[in-house]
Formats: structure tokens, C-alpha cells, sequence
């Protein structure tokens, strides 16, 4: 479904991806490992077209995304979850959330459906509907910048470290989330530095260094053999 | 060759590239803009008519853009009428005029680089125009030091003829001392005794200010209060709400869209129905009547020219003017203004300037100090040049006297109430020529 | 006491004019960065047209209305052929722009209405005693619809589909594009409704003094200076601001005379500059 291959970025003059391919399928949990700084974050800028792609290509469904503009993803079916989570601060809780409901051809029984569902996965969410998102604590925010992401009914969600600076308590409820998100059939192609998460998560692994993917394997492989994981990320 | 243009790199460049486009698009457009607000040539369509002849060229110092813009376009508007009638009608000397335009967006700093412009640059012969006085009083040490005839158009700072004065510069109409000399008199005699002063907060509204105070004294009346309003405030209602307390009249020296602003602020607070309104006729021009409708009603003001034909001004040459001013003014505003003084000063400038050069065969800059002669103590009658009226420019100071008008506004038209003679004007010459 | 009572009046019916234009200078800078140097020049287009309307039908609510729609259209078209090709651009190429536009739309009022000044005869008769004056009740009107016309841009950025969409660009402009939002769109509408305010402010203002080309000049310096203490892009500071400096200045005219009455707006944005330089309603970021 998201192809990305031979994939080249810079950021200004410096050269952040080499030729990154990778594969999401319809439905499917990749995870993309790796340490602080080796282009984890750029390839999904790179996928929403935020990061300056100076060669290879991504194709959505089989459409080029190259001719995309940055607000057509969304309808495409592509949502991004940002590591900072970029929650709308200024923006109550359903306000943040509207910003993905209001959009054309979404009728109201529907967005009160999407709403619904939301709220029952993070119900602090309603329970803080009109407060500023700015006012949120770190947990809530993530959740609120997955909910968001969710009420865009994507295909592919993009989700970038959801548990970085996380509580315990909270990480685990991310892992919930994700896996619901899985029993719904939403792909996820999801970037972690935490690798028990993530080899719980996904289908398979991409593991990046330097700017490029060094290595692939499903996740039971490298369940099964962690020296992989010891030798690229060093825990 | 390609089949079609549009095929063309050129075209391409132009029309594929929509962002170049609309980026020069845009360059062009303000380009356009400045290029024509800063010098047009007025191209000479009778230059066939006289040969050979070199034309000699006149710089114009006008405001056409920023806050002085609609008041320097109708300004020009005279100073063309004149043009055109000196071309038609044989030149000066057999040689006709170019005017070169200098728009100083109402800036004293820009006007003087102008002023040095034409004067270096363009190479004029001599020079008229001028509208704001703090903008003339920039220009006058340009034309002073090249040693170039500037005869002004509009503005009516006081100084300009007085401390400041230069042998350069001359101003062929009045100036606000003399205005109080003829107005003073009417003001105290007929309207009232106690009079509360309003002005523009700037050199010529100051300088007005002071000669109406010392005249209303003068004259037995006195000046209670005074207040100053900024240049280019949009509301002036806060400043005058606090005009109050006993007296007569309210005296109001603006001009331009402040005097608008202030007539409007007056009138709606109620000021204009507990006190008789005066002040300088620029308040009352032509082009302010329709925004100001009733506001104005009952106003009396003193001005060296209205746009009426009532005697003395029923004469076949201010019929002349005046007819054609109205077709020429139409053509730059849609709603047809009638004639007003700033188009008569220049227009009479401009044929202050063709006698002056006639009389002292002008050949060029070389010729400057007998042209000064020629125009000191120069006296003109009522005539085609001069629809206005007689007057005279006093070799003391380079300053003209003419009559004066009187008049009130009735049913949103000037009415005219008296005429003050030139020689009931007079004000003792106050400069010193360096 | 009579003075403080009327210039109270004063400054409230003038910081609410001032506000509504202030508002939608705000509104553009807080999403575009965009300095409109224009914006007072729109001002003055919507106040000719709206006094064009009122020529012709002698309805002052009418030209309210279609002068807006004009210059909104206006500044939709601007946006789109001038302004958005320069976004991401360096600053002063969009300062220079607007500077340009502003040349341009006030050389064209010029050209097409001449020097004149246009009247737009108030839809409001009638005044009432204040003192020693008569006060109209126009003025008061026009501070109340200004207080409407407000309040509606503020219900609609609050509670309208496209004002979520376009507080959301403020705040972030790419989460926006990803969240689907039409950010080129919001951007073209947004000038569109800030135009509007600017020719509806002009049309509310032009029975006060007239409508001449240069009008629009006093309001920008002003609505700058407002928006610069009130918070550049914060939409309620400025609304604020402009009442406060407005208030300001009337009261200053009072004890002091009017040309050092309008130095006090100058006064209060040196200080807020210095002091508080994100703006005087908003705390300072520690």
C-alpha cells in the first residue's frame, strides 16, 4: 500500500536519507527502529512531504505522492502522529478533534459515530472536550494526537515514538491502542526506540542506520534473535 | 518559427511559469506606478507648428501621490490650462513649453532631491508649482543656490515672503497677513467680537494662526482660545470637544481633506450651532462641498478666488477660465468640481511666468537676473492671463496683492458677500533678500 | 469631569472603529506573517465604494455590505496573485508587496474618483445633549455595529467549521496541512475576511469625515500600533489595545494638546516594546 523506494532527503545541504525502501501493507504493523538521529523521523516527513525528497519515490496505492499537495494526504487516507504530537494548544480538546471531523462529505451521524469511538478509547478525552489542548499533560496529549489522527478514518497511520517520556501506565495504554488499531485493519508504520513495544507491535522490522535501512526481518526473527537489536541499536 | 506564439520560449517564459509572472506582473506594476509619479515629459503635439524652436523647459514641483495627492492634481490642472493657452497660442519668444513634471509625494525630503533634479538633471529654465508649504519651504535653497526662477503655485506658508524670503522665488497671489487684513475687519464688525482659533498644526497654519490674532486685536475683537489640530488626523472630534466656554465665532484655518474632517467634527458635536463658523477659505473649496453637504451651510470664509459670475466676477475672461477649468477638471474627476483657487494661482503662475520672460527676452538660466527684474514691481490687469483680477508683485519682498472675496456657502454653493480691494490688503514687507 | 465623561465616549466609538480595522490587519499577520502595509489602502477602496453605492441607491446598509463583498473579492484576488507566490519568501519581499499594492490602490482611487472628497451621508440621524455638545447618535451606532460586526468574527473563529480551521493554521500551519485543513485556501480566505473588515471599518467611518484617498494612512499607523501592543496575530490583545490607546489618547487631549495627544499611542508602543515585547494583554514568555 505505502512503497517507499530508493528514497533520498535533505535538510537544507545536509544529506538525511540514502535511498531508504520500505513497505507498508494494507493492515499491516511495521516497525522502524533505530537510534536518536539516523532518519527515522525524516522518512515519515519525507511520506507527508515535509522533508525536501531529492530522489527515489513514494507511492501511495500505487499513486505518486510527488504531485500531492500536503493537505490532499489526509484525504488520501494517510494520518501522522508527531513525535513533539503538535497538538493545536490554543484548540479545546473537540476542537483539536473537529479540525479532522469538519472536513467535506463527512455527515453528522458519522462524525458523531468517529466522536463516540474516541471517546471510548481515551475517555479522559471527553472527559476534557473543552479544555485547551495546551493544558493537557503529556500522556493525554499523545492520546489526543492519536485520536486525532483517528477521526481522519486513515488507512495508514504514521505514528512517530507515541511513548517517548511516557509513564509506564501510559505506554502500556498506547500499546493497547495500537493494537486495536490493528484489529480495525489500520496499517501503522510505527518509529520506536522502544523495542520491546515494538517487536510486541508489528508484523516486521525496519532497522535504520546512517540514513539508510540495514536491515529487515519480521518480528518474531528478531524476537527469536535479539543480536540484531544489540548490534545496530546497542541495547 | 514556431506554429504557434505561445509556443515561443518568450511566451513560455511568460505565461507557463505562472509564478514569474505574477512576481513581474507586479514589479511591472509598481514600477509603472513610480515611474509615472516621478517625472513625466509632457510630449509637445504642436512641436511641428514651431519648427525648429527650442521649447523651454519648465519643472513643476507637484504632490501626486501621499496626503498632499488630490489637491497637487488639481493644482496641475491650472498650470496645464496655462500651458496649453501659451502654445496655442505662439509660445513665449516663438518657442514653446515643455513642462517636466516632479511628483515629491508630499515629502519636504523628496521634494528637494526633485528640485535639485530638475535643476541639475533635467536643466529647466525656470520652475513653478508647490503645494505644501513645508515642502516649498524645503525647495527654496535649491533654486536659490542654481540661481533658477521659481514662481509658486500654491503654497502659503507666510515666511516664504517674509523671514524666509529669497530673490529666486516669487509668489503671485496672497499669503494668510494679507487675509487678515481684509478679513479682520468684517469678522469683528459683523460677525462677533470674541473669536476661539482652530488650525492645521503645521508651519502654515500656525503662521496663519498668529497673523489672524494680531488682526482681530487689531481690529477691537480678541482671541479667546486656540487649538491646534495634528496634520492628518482622521477623527478630529476628540480635539475639538474640548472647545468651549463663551465667545462668538470659530475661526478655522485648514485645508484639503482636514478641512473636511474638522467642518464634519464641528458640526456633529454641535459647535457650528452655538458658534458662528469663519475661517480660510480653503475650507470651502469646490471639491470639499458635496462630501460636506449641510455641515457647511452658513460658513464665511475670505478666499482670493470662488467659482461664481456674480459682479466683479462676471467678466468674458473669468467666463473663459472658468468654462474650460470645469471640462478639464472633469476629466480627472468623474464628479466635476467647479474651479478652485489652485487652479487659478497656477494658472495665472504660469502667465506670471510668460510675461516675466517676455519682458526681459528670457533666453535661458543665463537670463535669470533680468527676469527677476522683470517680474518685481510687475503689474498686470484683469485679462485673459489673469481671470482673477488686477494685481502686483512688490519688488520688497516678491509677495502679489489682489483682491480678496468674501463669501458664505448657500445651498452647498459660494455666495459672495463682499469684495475686498487689493489696496485694502497691504501688509508692510517683511524680508531681506540675501 | 464633563471632559473626562465625553472623551470616554470619544475613545470608546474610536478604539472600536480602530479595533475592527486592527482585527483584520491581526488576522493576517497571525496566520500569514504578512505586515499588510495595504490594509489601511483597502480601507479607503471600501469606504469610495460603499460611498459609489450610496451615490447611486442612497441604502447606507447595502453599500456596508457590497462595498465588503468587493474588497473582499479584491483581496482574494491579491492574495492569490501577489502574495502567495512570495510565501516562504523573506519578509521584506511581502513587505515590499504590500508597499507596492498600497501605491497602487491609492494612485487608482485617484484616477478613478479624483480629488474630491466622497460623502457618505450617515444612516443614523439625530443626536442627543452631552454637556456642552450635541452628540449624534451616529457615532454610538457606529461603535455598536462595530461591536457586532466584531463579536461575529469572534463567533465565528470560535465556533465556525472554517474559523477552527483557521485558528488551527495560526497555531500550526503544517499539523494543519496534515490534518487536511486547505491551508493555501485559508490563507486566501483569511485575506478576504481581514479586506472586508478593512472596507466595512471604511464605510462605518467615512460619515465622520469624508472619504478621501488619503484616509486609510492615519489608520494603519494606528491599527500597527495596536496590533503591536495588543500581540502581533492575537486577535482579542489587539481588540483590547485598540480601545486602550484609543481612551488613551482621548483623555491625553484633555490635559495636554492634540499634537502631543497623539504622540501617547507612540509612547505606549515604545514602552510595550520594550517591556513587554510579545504584547501588553499577553504575559511575557519566561
Amino acid at each position: 500500500m505505502l512503497i517507499l523506494e530508493n528514497v533520498d532527503a535533505h535538510y537544507g545541504k545536509s544529506h538525511v536519507l540514502h535511498g531508504v525502501s520500505i513497505e507498508v501493507r494494507a493492515g499491516e504493523v511495521v516497525g522502524l527502529l533505530g537510534r536518536n538521529g539516523v532518519g527515522k523521523t525524516t522518512t515519515l516527513k519525507a511520506i507527508m512531504g515535509m522533508a525536501r525528497r531529492t530522489g527515489g519515490r513514494i507511492t501511495f496505492e500505487g499513486r505518486d505522492l510527488q504531485g500531492v499537495p500536503p493537505h490532499g494526504l489526509a484525504g488520501l487516507g494517510i494520518a501522522w502522529v508527531p513525535e513533539e504530537r503538535r497538538i493545536f494548544r490554543l484548540l479545546t480538546v473537540l476542537e483539536n478533534l473537529r479540525t479532522g471531523l469538519d472536513r467535506p462529505g463527512v455527515t453528522q451521524a458519522r462524525r458523531d459515530g468517529l466522536l463516540e469511538k474516541v471517546y471510548a478509547y481515551f475517555p479522559i478525552l471527553k472527559e476534557r472536550r473543552n479544555q485547551a489542548g495546551g493544558t493537557l499533560s503529556g500522556g493525554e496529549q499523545q492520546m489526543l494526537a492519536i485520536a486525532r489522527a483517528m477521526v481522519l478514518e486513515p488507512k495508514i497511520i504514521l505514528l512517530d515514538e507515541p511513548t517517548e517520556g511516557l509513564m509506564p501506565r501510559m505506554v502500556a495504554q498506547i500499546q493497547e491502542i495500537v493494537h486495536a488499531l490493528h484489529r480495525d485493519g489500520v496499517a501503522i508504520l510505527l518509529v520506536e526506540q522502544n523495542v520491546p513495544l515494538t517487536l510486541d507491535a508489528a508484523g516486521r522490522v525496519y532497522i535504520m542506520e546512517k540514513g539508510a535501512v540495514q536491515h529487515h526481518a519480521s518480528a518474531a526473527e528478531l524476537r527469536a534473535d535479539q543480536r540484531v537489536i544489540h548490534d545496530y541499536l546497542g541495547v | 518559427m514556431a506554429e504557434r506564439w505561445h509556443d515561443e520560449a518568450w511566451a513560455k517564459d511568460m505565461w507557463w511559469s505562472g509564478k514569474t509572472t505574477r512576481r513581474k506582473f507586479l514589479a511591472l506594476t509598481s514600477t509603472a506606478a513610480g515611474a509615472l509619479g516621478a517625472t513625466m515629459l509632457v510630449p509637445a503635439p504642436w512641436r511641428e507648428v514651431f519648427g525648429q524652436a527650442k521649447p523651454y523647459k519648465i519643472g513643476v514641483l507637484q504632490p501626486l501621490s501621499g496626503t498632499g495627492a488630490a489637491g497637487g492634481k488639481t493644482a496641475l490642472v491650472g498650470t496645464q490650462m496655462a500651458v496649453d493657452r501659451i502654445n496655442h497660442g505662439g509660445g513665449i519668444n516663438g518657442r514653446p513649453i515643455e513642462l517636466v513634471v516632479a511628483d515629491y509625494e508630499s515629502k519636504p525630503d523628496v521634494g528637494r532631491r526633485k528640485a535639485e533634479k530638475l535643476v541639475l538633471e533635467d536643466k529647466v529654465d525656470v520652475a513653478e508649482g508647490g503645494y505644501l508649504s513645508n515642502v516649498c519651504l524645503a525647495c527654496m535653497p535649491v533654486f536659490e543656490e542654481n540661481k533658477t526662477v521659481w514662481m509658486i503655485g500654491v503654497c502659503l506658508d507666510t515666511t516664504i515672503t517674509t523671514t524666509k524670503c529669497s530673490r529666486y522665488v516669487f509668489r503671485p497671489f496672497d499669503y494668510a497677513p494679507a487675509q487678515a487684513v481684509g478679513f479682520s475687519p468684517y469678522l469683528v464688525s459683523k460677525l462677533g467680537k470674541k473669536w476661539h482659533v482652530a488650525f492645521l498644526d503645521y508651519a502654515w497654519g500656525q503662521s496663519t494662526r498668529d497673523a489672524y490674532i494680531e488682526q482681530i486685536k487689531k481690529n477691537g475683537g480678541d482671541v479667546v482660545g486656540t487649538t491646534g489640530v495634528p496634520l492628518g488626523t482622521a477623527d478630529m472630534a476628540p480635539f475639538v470637544s474640548k472647545i468651549s466656554g463663551s465667545f462668538d465665532g470659530l475661526f478655522g484655518i485648514f485645508f484639503g481633506p482636514n478641512a473636511v474632517s474638522f467642518t464634519s467634527a464641528i458640526y456633529d458635536l454641535g459647535l457650528t450651532k452655538k458658534y458662528k463658523y469663519a475661517g480660510d477659505g480653503a475650507i470651502a473649496e469646490s471639491t470639499h462641498l458635496p462630501a460636506l453637504g449641510q455641515k457647511i451651510e452658513g460658513f464665511v470664509g475670505i478666499n482670493r478666488y470662488i467659482p461664481v459670475m456674480d459682479p466683479p466676477l462676471n467678466t468674458p475672461y473669468h467666463k473663459k477660465f472658468f468654462d474650460q477649468a470645469v471640462v478639464e477638471l472633469k476629466k480627472i474627476d468623474p464628479s466635476g468640481p467647479l474651479p478652485d483657487r489652485y487652479v487659478q494661482s497656477n494658472f495665472e503662475a504660469m502667465n506670471f511666468l510668460k510675461l516675466g520672460m517676455q519682458k526681459s527676452r528670457f533666453r535661458g538660466r543665463e537670463d535669470t537676473n533680468n527676469l527677476i527684474e522683470a517680474l518685481e514691481g510687475m503689474e498686470v490687469k484683469e485679462s485673459d492671463d489673469f481671470p482673477q483680477g488686477d494685481k502686483a508683485i512688490r519688488k520688497e519682498d516678491h509677495q502679489a496683492f489682489l483682491r480678496e472675496f468674501i463669501f458664505t456657502i448657500q445651498n452647498n454653493k459660494h455666495k459672495l458677500l463682499e469684495t475686498i480691494g487689493k489696496e485694502k490688503t497691504l501688509v508692510p514687507p517683511a524680508c531681506k533678500f540675501a | 469631569m464633563d471632559q473626562i465623561l465625553i472623551q470616554t465616549l470619544h475613545g470608546l466609538v474610536n478604539g472600536m472603529v480602530l479595533a475592527m480595522v486592527a482585527s483584520g490587519l491581526t488576522l493576517i499577520f497571525g496566520i500569514m506573517d504578512i505586515v499588510n502595509f495595504a490594509h489601511g489602502d483597502l480601507l479607503m477602496l471600501g469606504a469610495f465604494v460603499g460611498a459609489s453605492i450610496v451615490g447611486v441607491t442612497g441604502n447606507y446598509w447595502l453599500a456596508l455590505v457590497v462595498a465588503a463583498l468587493v474588497i473582499a473579492i479584491l483581496g482574494a484576488l491579491l492574495q492569490a496573485t501577489t502574495l502567495r507566490p512570495l510565501i516562504g519568501r523573506d519578509p521584506l519581499t511581502t513587505i515590499l508587496a504590500t508597499f507596492g499594492v498600497s501605491l497602487v490602490i491609492q494612485k487608482y482611487a485617484l484616477w478613478q474618483w479624483g480629488p474630491s472628497v466622497r460623502q457618505i451621508s450617515e444612516p443614523v440621524r439625530g443626536n442627543f445633549t452631552l454637556f456642552h455638545l450635541q452628540y449624534p447618535w451616529y457615532r454610538i451606532a457606529t461603535a455598536i455595529l462595530a461591536g457586532l460586526i466584531i463579536a461575529g468574527l469572534w463567533l465565528f473563529l470560535k465556533y465556525g467549521k472554517y474559523g477552527i480551521w483557521i485558528r488551527a493554521t495560526t497555531q500550526d500551519r503544517v499539523m494543519a496541512q496534515a490534518m487536511g485543513i486547505p491551508v493555501p485556501l485559508v490563507y486566501t480566505a483569511v485575506f478576504a475576511i481581514g479586506s472586508a473588515m478593512a472596507a466595512a471599518s471604511g464605510v462605518l467611518f467615512g460619515p465622520f469625515a469624508g472619504v478621501t484617498q488619503t484616509m486609510g494612512f492615519d489608520f494603519t499607523l494606528r491599527a500597527f500600533i495596536v496590533v503591536v501592543v495588543g500581540g502581533m496575530g492575537n486577535l482579542g490583545g489587539s481588540i483590547l489595545a485598540s480601545i486602550f490607546v484609543s481612551l488613551l489618547e482621548s483623555y491625553a487631549a484633555i490635559v495636554v494638546s492634540p499634537a502631543q495627544a497623539v504622540i501617547v499611542s507612540f509612547v505606549v508602543l515604545v514602552l510595550t516594546m520594550l517591556f513587554r515585547p510579545t504584547g501588553l494583554f499577553v504575559p511575557t514568555p519566561k
